[in-house]
């Protein structure tokens, strides 16, 4: 037993040299998930905090207290993004930027208008959108359903009869992007752990180190072993960039605490290293390790709610797949935590986590002796051989 | 020269003729991501189908008209807007306060009756709050709701002739691509753009393994013959992915171009010659091949994600659109999804302008670098 821990302590000991000397490799590992946030940052914060351009032709000669007032509502920056950023132009630039793309709406507001709603006629707004893609032609349209809806209510009430009120759950609604953060820390340890211990098994093939490392009479387990405890160390690593960037944008920091935040992460991390270790054992090559980890803990970002809460599910066999993996359970418990600071689910998720996590870590040595497929016959005779002829060129 | 150019690109397809490892980043980042977004936007809400109750309390006409709407409302666009369950108070209360339910609309006791009597009427969202993205999309979805009823455009037919103030859009494209759709085509290019990037930088780094790369610069060949000659035989190289990726999106999304095919051909071959030379440079950097691969599929993912691969980036205020411009990916997907789904030629000429000048920047960079190289062995 004794031996044991002394090898698992050497393997860590190897393990976290190794690192050190590839210093470039993890600053690539952390920089990963942090680079998407940047990506999502840049994809998202421009549209969620300064709005959409939006072109916008009067056409009405006689612009009056009507379209003064749908001008003002349309222009005032909304508490529910994105708020729309108008810039006045004529009908034919309008027209030439849309068409080259440059500008994706124009709002016309026609001849005429001002006096359709003075004498209760009716009367219309022209809305030209660039339809290139679902989510951005709805991003461009509701807004201006937002706008014309307060118009209404404020300024034609007589057309209004229903209104709504909106009741929300909790008391703070973070930003999308300070969510995002807060999940791509856990897909940072998923992703890190994964690759760490995949790469560090495909280096030992590469390297042709794992056959001395096996035929040094040690336990394979504390190999092994030491292996998944210095990536599960490494995954944790970049985790505090992932608090520190929306407290820093946004001044918001979630709720919990980062005990019951660790014990989650941790068998996590320890689950994704095991994996790791033997899709570095079976695969046996970096080119298919790297994309395959990156891509799997994006799978499971996506799947277990970092983008948008599972909540939203209906009903199918994917979503039941993707709720009831353990890798999910993760996510769920640490998003509500973090999030409202309810762990109503945490009990049962860390039991799944951890029951998952303990029954990979016993397995995965073994399973990853058994895939690595050492062929000890040819091994010995190849050592023998070498010996030999080391033997005959010291005699000759 | 051109017989050294020759010789370059022979070596370089019979690399990868020895070794095809490069195509395994190239299916597999594509394919991923297309599983992911295709399981995010058919099941985890997204713009398909927003899972929301709907309690009604009240059984006027009124009501009932709101109901109707909320139920049958569709964008004009082919997205569903919700995906509605009618529930009864306590069980939608319990459900919501359990975490199974998001959101849910309540039409209250008395909707009808108010509208009648000239009062205000009101419906109520409950919505859990999880992040302002989750509430922004309900939020205009039940205000939109709530224009249609004031404009008395009911289901089935949503009429708002009458409305006070109609609402009359007009698209661009005669459909609009959905976002599997859209993503079906990113698909296509992504793979692409992964192959030209890792393909060369798994290249560039396995010549500095070998060693063989201290050979190749201090013969007596010109930097120039080797760099293009790199560049040109990256796209074959890179073409034949299109033969495994363009089978698959079309069984698996039905997705066909639309657009000009010499166009988009033009379109791959330019961001190819723009991306190469970016590869080479990661290679040069990391010198070894698992550092090289994870450089590329980090520099590949992130820019997609940047340059608009899940949605376009057009959409982007200005201040933030700089960024993705200066990006060579961000115009390869423009370019890309512009032809794809419209027949067009307008609008190209800056996307192509700027390729070019990203290869002819990128090609004096691997330049420099390389120069470098030799002067260091």
């Amino acid at each position: 037993m004794l031996i044991a821990l002394r090898v698992l302590q050497a393997s860590m000991t190897k393990e976290i040299r190794i690192w050190k000397r590839r210093p470039r490799m993890i600053a690539m590992i952390i920089m990963l998930p942090l680079l998407f946030l940047g990506a999502f940052s840049i994809l998202m914060g421009g549209v969620y905090t300064m709005g959409i351009d939006v072109a916008l032709v009067v056409e009405e000669e006689h612009p009056g207290f009507y379209t003064n007032a749908l001008i003002e509502t349309l222009s005032e920056p909304d508490p529910i993004p994105p708020s729309l950023r108008l810039t006045q132009m004529d009908a034919e630039t309008a027209n030439t930027l849309f068409q080259n793309g440059e500008i994706q709406l124009v709002i016309i507001i026609p001849a005429g208008f001002e006096q359709a709603i003075k004498n209760n006629q009716s009367t219309s707004i022209i809305l030209k959108i660039n339809n290139a893609h679902e989510d951005m032609t709805k991003n461009l349209r509701m807004p201006v359903f937002r706008k014309l809806d307060q118009f209404y209510q404020e300024y034609l009430p007589q057309s209004a009869p229903v209104s709504f009120e909106y009741v929300p759950y909790q008391e703070h609604t973070f930003p999308r992007l300070a969510y995002m953060a807060w999940t791509l820390s856990i897909y940072s340890i998923m992703f890190t752990s994964l690759l760490t211990a995949g790469s560090s098994m495909t280096q030992e093939f590469e390297n042709d180190t794992l056959c001395e490392l096996i035929m040094s009479n040690q336990s394979p387990v504390s190999i092994y072993s030491g292996k998944l405890i210095v990536a599960v160390m490494i995954s944790h690593i970049g985790v505090p960039l992932f608090f520190a960037f929306p407290f820093i944008a946004y001044g918001v920091w979630p709720f919990g605490n980062i005990f019951v935040f660790l014990s989650l992460t941790v068998p996590l991390a320890l689950f994704s290293s095991s994996l790791g270790l033997m899709l570095g054992a079976s695969l046996r090559n970096s080119v298919y390790v790297v994309p395959l980890s990156s891509l799997l803990a994006l799978f499971y970002w996506f799947g277990g709610g970092g983008i948008a809460p599972l909540m939203q599910i209906t009903n199918g066999l994917d979503s039941l797949f993707l709720i009831f993996s353990p890798l999910s359970s993760v996510y769920r418990s640490a998003i509500t935590m973090l999030i409202s600071g309810d762990l109503t689910f945490y009990l049962f998720d860390l039991a799944t986590i951890g029951v998952f996590s303990m029954i990979m870590m016993i397995v995965a040595p073994i399973l990853t002796m058994k895939i690595a497929g050492i062929d000890y016959h040819r091994l010995l005779s190849k050592l023998l051989i070498g010996q030999h002829r080391i033997g005959r060129s010291r005699v000759t | 020269m051109l017989r050294e150019l020759t010789a370059v690109i022979k070596k370089d397809l019979r690399q990868a003729k020895r070794d095809p490892r490069f195509v395994a980043p190239s299916l597999i980042v594509p394919f991923v991501l297309l599983l992911v977004y295709s399981i995010l936007w058919t099941s985890v809400g997204g713009g398909e189908s927003f899972y929301c109750g709907l309690v009604v309390l009240d059984d006027t006409p009124q009501a009932e008209n709101m109901a109707a709407i909320i139920e049958n409302m569709r964008s004009t666009t082919n997205h569903t807007w919700f995906s509605i369950q009618r529930y009864n108070k306590s069980e939608a209360e319990r459900l919501f306060s359990e975490g199974s339910l998001i959101a849910y609309i309540l039409i209250p006791e008395g909707f009808g009756d108010n509208i009648s009597s000239g009062e205000k009427a009101n419906i109520i969202l409950f919505c859990n709050n999880i992040n302002d993205d989750v509430v922004k999309n309900y939020i205009h979805r039940v205000e939109a709701a709530v224009l249609l009823f004031n404009q008395g455009a009911y289901s089935p037919d949503f009429n708002q002739t009458d409305a006070p103030i109609a609402i009359e859009e007009s698209y661009s494209y005669s459909q609009t691509p959905g976002n599997l759709e859209y993503m079906g085509a990113s698909a296509i290019m992504l793979s692409v753009i992964v192959c030209a990037v890792a393909g060369q930088a798994l290249s560039t780094a396995s010549e500095f393994e070998s060693k063989a790369i201290y050979e190749t610069l201090n013969s007596p060949s010109p930097r120039t013959a080797i760099i293009l000659g790199h560049t040109l035989a990256s796209i074959p190289r890179t073409l034949l992915i299109l033969f495994i990726t363009l089978p698959i999106v079309y069984i698996s999304l039905d997705v066909v171009p639309i657009g000009n095919p010499i166009v988009l051909f033009l379109i791959l071959l330019i961001t190819i010659l723009a991306l190469v030379p970016f590869g080479e440079m990661i290679g040069i950097v990391t010198k070894k091949r698992e550092q090289a691969l994870l450089g590329s599929v980090l520099f590949s993912v992130v820019c997609f994600l940047m340059g608009g691969g899940l949605a376009p980036v057009a959409i982007l205020p200005i201040e933030f659109r700089i960024f993705s411009v200066l990006l060579p990916i961000t115009h390869s997907l423009t370019l890309w999804n512009r032809v794809f789904f419209l027949n067009t030629t307008t609008g190209l000429v800056f996307g192509f302008t700027a390729l070019v000048a990203f290869w002819v920047l990128g090609t004096i960079a691997v330049s420099y670098m390389t120069g470098r190289e030799v002067e260091r062995c």
